[in-house]
């Protein structure tokens, strides 16, 4: 396998609805925050090129696009993911409590061939409020539970950490996707794409 | 699963889409595009209805639920509150008497009791050998391979040792394959659904004759030249009657008489052999011998052009399957601003008594939507103009290619016999681990045909003995067959008449804002379906861009366009102005597009093809 080939991440992040899965993305890939929320409207996946040690490689940010609202993401969504972003709300109890079946949603339809050790982040968001209900120590409890999960507070609001976060999620991706046996890749007929428009998806073509 | 406060579903949009069908998630996709709140709602867990790709674990479950006996559900004894002027009509909520006859064989325990018996027999035949040498040590006694043996030889694939990797396996329900130059690959590109999606290309074709023999397609000049498929005096033939197809526009009065009749009888009177007609009709058009003149020259026209455009071949697979389609058609609405539930249907349709327009719906967990339009599958009312077609499926798994068919991805036909099976045209579509549909070291390979006997088995075993090493029929240059499943698949198909057709009265009993699809049709292609959502569009919102050019992911999202995306929820009366002038840019910027892609389709075709100047 050419080690010089354009690498592109997949990266997926999930998470209840609410706890700011597009602040995080839009934060890290356009510096911009609203506090106006919506359910997501128009988000489809945000593409940044990012340094890992010595190399370029493109990450490609998919948003859920709003079909998680009512557990109705289908499993194209997980396809050929790099790595899963599991964002909860720190003053939201529940949305921390899904995490879990988060977790086993993504490994039963993504189905990575080494589910023990497929990378996972865990962020905390919205550290920038007052009333914070889920204690640091009792999600990296969790995240240790989980094979040790790289857990990470942020605020998408004010940019705290949202750029750590994403390097720690871009690493892992492409330690992944290095040691992957699995890709389509090694195949001898190349895969078409068929976008004429996405530039930056051209690198995984051919 | 993670779970809202609320379940509930907002209380009103302009359309409610019941089924992720193909059809009605293009219908979604366009819908939502055009600015309307769209509701997609499906009461399956998965995606794509008769149109989805089962993972393993979910097929096991479709195979449960459609086994079982059909029972009249209990009528639900809910009665939903309307006001006086107000008629519900009642939802048909299961449809699983769509499938039949399902029969599912692991052949790994046909053989593991074959292999116990030849065991039996090996180690029968050693205790008899042991008396006869003559100095048997004790020692030597546990250490002797007896049992290894025969399990060093089983390293071969059974059903049972795939094990966890049974989950790679991705199953059509039905198959389907894309013509390169296809309105599908279009409305793709243009949506910007493209973007969700990769492809194999089929490479080879291949047909089968009278003899049984596999033979590849000629799908370029020298391939015609050097294919044994015809004779050297046919061959002439063959090329012109092929030429004249690639531009029968052009010839109106060659075939204008012919219109009306079946193509075979057009082909008839270009004088040709009933061997070329054969192979026209059945490897090149893909059409029954019944079909019209005008939809087979199409059909050979569409064969002819997709040549050349991603390689020297006609079809394009779907990465992990067919049923990333409508999943990509989904996403495009849901990233529009369409709402979707999985696992919910609606139960009721409520029409206004004065008159007869569809106000609402109630879904299966009671709630009341305001809706302006419906669009549902075939079969979920009882009334409206619906046919249905009875189709026959096989699925098999094995462990290497059909023998003949060197290509690892790629279509066989089998015309239809006269004496013999099969009696209608099969298709044998052969998937390798590379289109991520099976596991590295097996092949999935779908066959298809419109059903002749009383089952699917009946109609598609024929297949096992002509290609695969059973038990029973063992075979050392043959693919061995480790599983299969057969089922019928009944699929309605409903016609469309626009506001302008006289015709309309067919479905004069459904209210006029209410519209059904069709389920899949049992051609190979793509091209009936986007023909059919484009007309369902177009009743919906004549006035409306069918899926305009998708702008770059990072122009539609956040700061700026906000506003524009929540006055997209909001409703389209004061910002229609404006939203025109954007398409209008839209436009131009597309033609630059259009351009672009048109280049790079060309790059890739002489890339792949560089005898592309030799295709027909």
């Amino acid at each position: 396998m050419s080690a010089r080939r354009k690498v592109l991440l997949k990266v997926i992040i999930l998470g209840d609805s609410g706890v700011g899965k597009t602040s995080l993305m839009n934060q890290y890939v356009n510096k911009k925050f609203t506090s106006q929320y919506k359910a997501t409207i128009g988000a489809d996946f945000l593409t940044k090129e990012v340094m890992v040690d010595d190399r370029l490689v493109t990450m490609q940010i998919w948003d859920t696009a709003g079909q998680e609202r009512f557990q109705s993401l289908g499993v194209a969504f997980y396809r050929g993911a790099d790595c899963c972003v599991l964002v909860y709300d720190v003053t939201n109890a529940n949305t921390f409590k899904t995490l879990d079946s988060w977790r086993d949603e993504f490994l039963i339809q993504a189905s990575p061939r080494d589910p023990e050790n497929f990378p996972f982040v865990v962020i905390g968001n919205k550290i920038d409020l007052e009333n914070r209900q889920v204690p640091a120590r009792r999600a990296q409890n969790w995240c240790e539970s989980k094979n040790n999960i790289p857990y990470y507070e942020t605020s998408a609001k004010e940019a705290v950490n949202v750029d750590q976060a994403f390097q720690k999620i871009a690493r892992d991706a492409l330690a992944k996707e290095n040691d992957d046996i699995y890709k389509p890749q090694v195949a001898s007929v190349p895969d078409i794409r068929l976008d004429s428009n996405t530039k930056q998806k051209s690198g995984k073509c051919c | 699963m993670a779970h809202l406060p609320d379940d509930d579903l907002p209380s009103s949009f302009d359309i409610v889409i019941v089924g992720t069908g193909l059809i009605q998630s293009i219908v979604a996709a366009a819908a939502a595009r055009a600015g309307k709140t769209v509701l997609h709602l499906d009461n399956n867990s998965y995606y794509g209805g008769c149109w989805a790709t089962l993972m393993y674990n979910d097929l096991q479950r479709w195979i449960e639920v459609h086994s079982k006996e059909v029972t009249d559900e209990d009528e639900s004894t809910v009665v939903t509150q309307l006001n006086e002027d107000e008629v519900s009509v009642k939802c048909n909520l299961s449809l699983s008497d769509k499938v039949t006859n399902l029969i599912e064989i692991n052949h790994s325990e046909e053989e593991e009791e074959e292999d116990k018996g030849e065991n039996k027999t090996d180690e029968e035949a050693l205790v008899e050998s042991v008396p006869i040498n003559e100095e048997p040590t004790s020692n030597d006694a546990p250490d002797m391979p007896i049992n290894n043996e025969p399990i060093e030889s089983k390293v071969k694939v059974t059903w049972n040792n795939l094990g966890n990797q049974k989950k790679r396996f991705n199953f059509d329900l039905i198959p389907k394959l894309l013509y390169c130059r296809g309105e599908m690959v279009d409305i793709i590109v243009q949506s910007g659904v493209s973007r969700y999606l990769e492809f194999k290309s089929l490479p080879k074709l291949y047909c089968s004759n009278a003899n049984h023999e596999i033979i590849q397609v000629p799908c370029s000049r020298a391939d015609v030249f050097t294919s044994s498929i015809v004779s050297m005096l046919e061959k002439r033939k063959l090329m012109k009657v092929l030429t004249f197809c690639a531009e029968y526009e052009k010839h109106e009065t060659d075939y204008q008489e012919y219109i009306g009749h079946p193509f075979t009888e057009f082909l008839q009177s270009r004088d040709l052999t009933d061997n070329i007609i054969q192979f026209i009709l059945h490897s090149i058009a893909m059409v029954d011998e019944s079909e019209t003149t005008l939809n087979g020259l199409k059909a050979t026209q569409m064969f002819l052009h997709s040549l050349g455009r991603f390689g020297n071949a006609p079809f394009l697979y779907p990465l992990f399957g067919n049923g990333e389609l409508p999943q990509g058609f989904c996403r495009l609405c849901a990233v529009f601003g369409g709402v979707y539930c999985l696992k919910r249907s609606i139960r009721e349709l409520i029409v206004s008594s004065d008159n007869k327009q569809l106000i609402g719906v109630v879904c299966t967990t009671g709630q009341r939507i305001q809706c302006s339009s419906f669009v549902g599958p075939a079969g979920m009312l009882s009334s409206g103009s619906v046919s249905s077609q009875r189709i026959s499926r096989a699925i098999f798994i094995t462990d290497g290619q059909i023998d003949g068919m060197d290509e690892k991805i790629s279509l066989l036909t089998i015309p239809p016999a006269s004496d013999d099976s099969p009696a209608s045209r099969v298709s044998v579509l052969q998937l390798d681990s590379s289109t991520l549909t099976s596991t590295e070291g097996t092949n999935m390979i779908h066959a298809t045909c419109k059903s002749f006997g009383s089952s699917a088995k009946e109609d598609l075993e024929f297949i096992v003995q002509r290609f695969f090493s059973t038990c029973t029929t063992p075979s050392d240059n043959k693919p061995r067959l480790l599983w299969s499943l057969y089922y019928n698949l009944s699929l309605s198909s409903c016609s469309h008449s626009t506001e302008t057709d006289s015709s309309r009265d067919v479905k004069s009993d459904l209210p006029p804002n209410v519209l059904m699809v069709s389920d899949p049709d049992d051609t190979i292609s793509y091209e009936a379906c986007i023909h059919e959502a484009k007309k369902v569009f177009e009743c919906l919102y004549p006035d409306e861009p069918f899926l305009p050019r998708m702008p770059d992911s990072e122009d539609i999202i956040y700061g700026e366009e906000e506003t524009a995306s929540s006055d997209q929820l909001a409703g389209e009366t004061e910002e229609e102005t404006s939203a025109n002038q954007k398409n209008d840019e839209e436009d131009q910027h597309n033609d630059e597009k259009d351009q672009e892609f048109d280049e790079k389709v060309e790059d890739t075709s002489t890339k792949q093809n560089p005898e592309q100047n030799d295709s027909i």
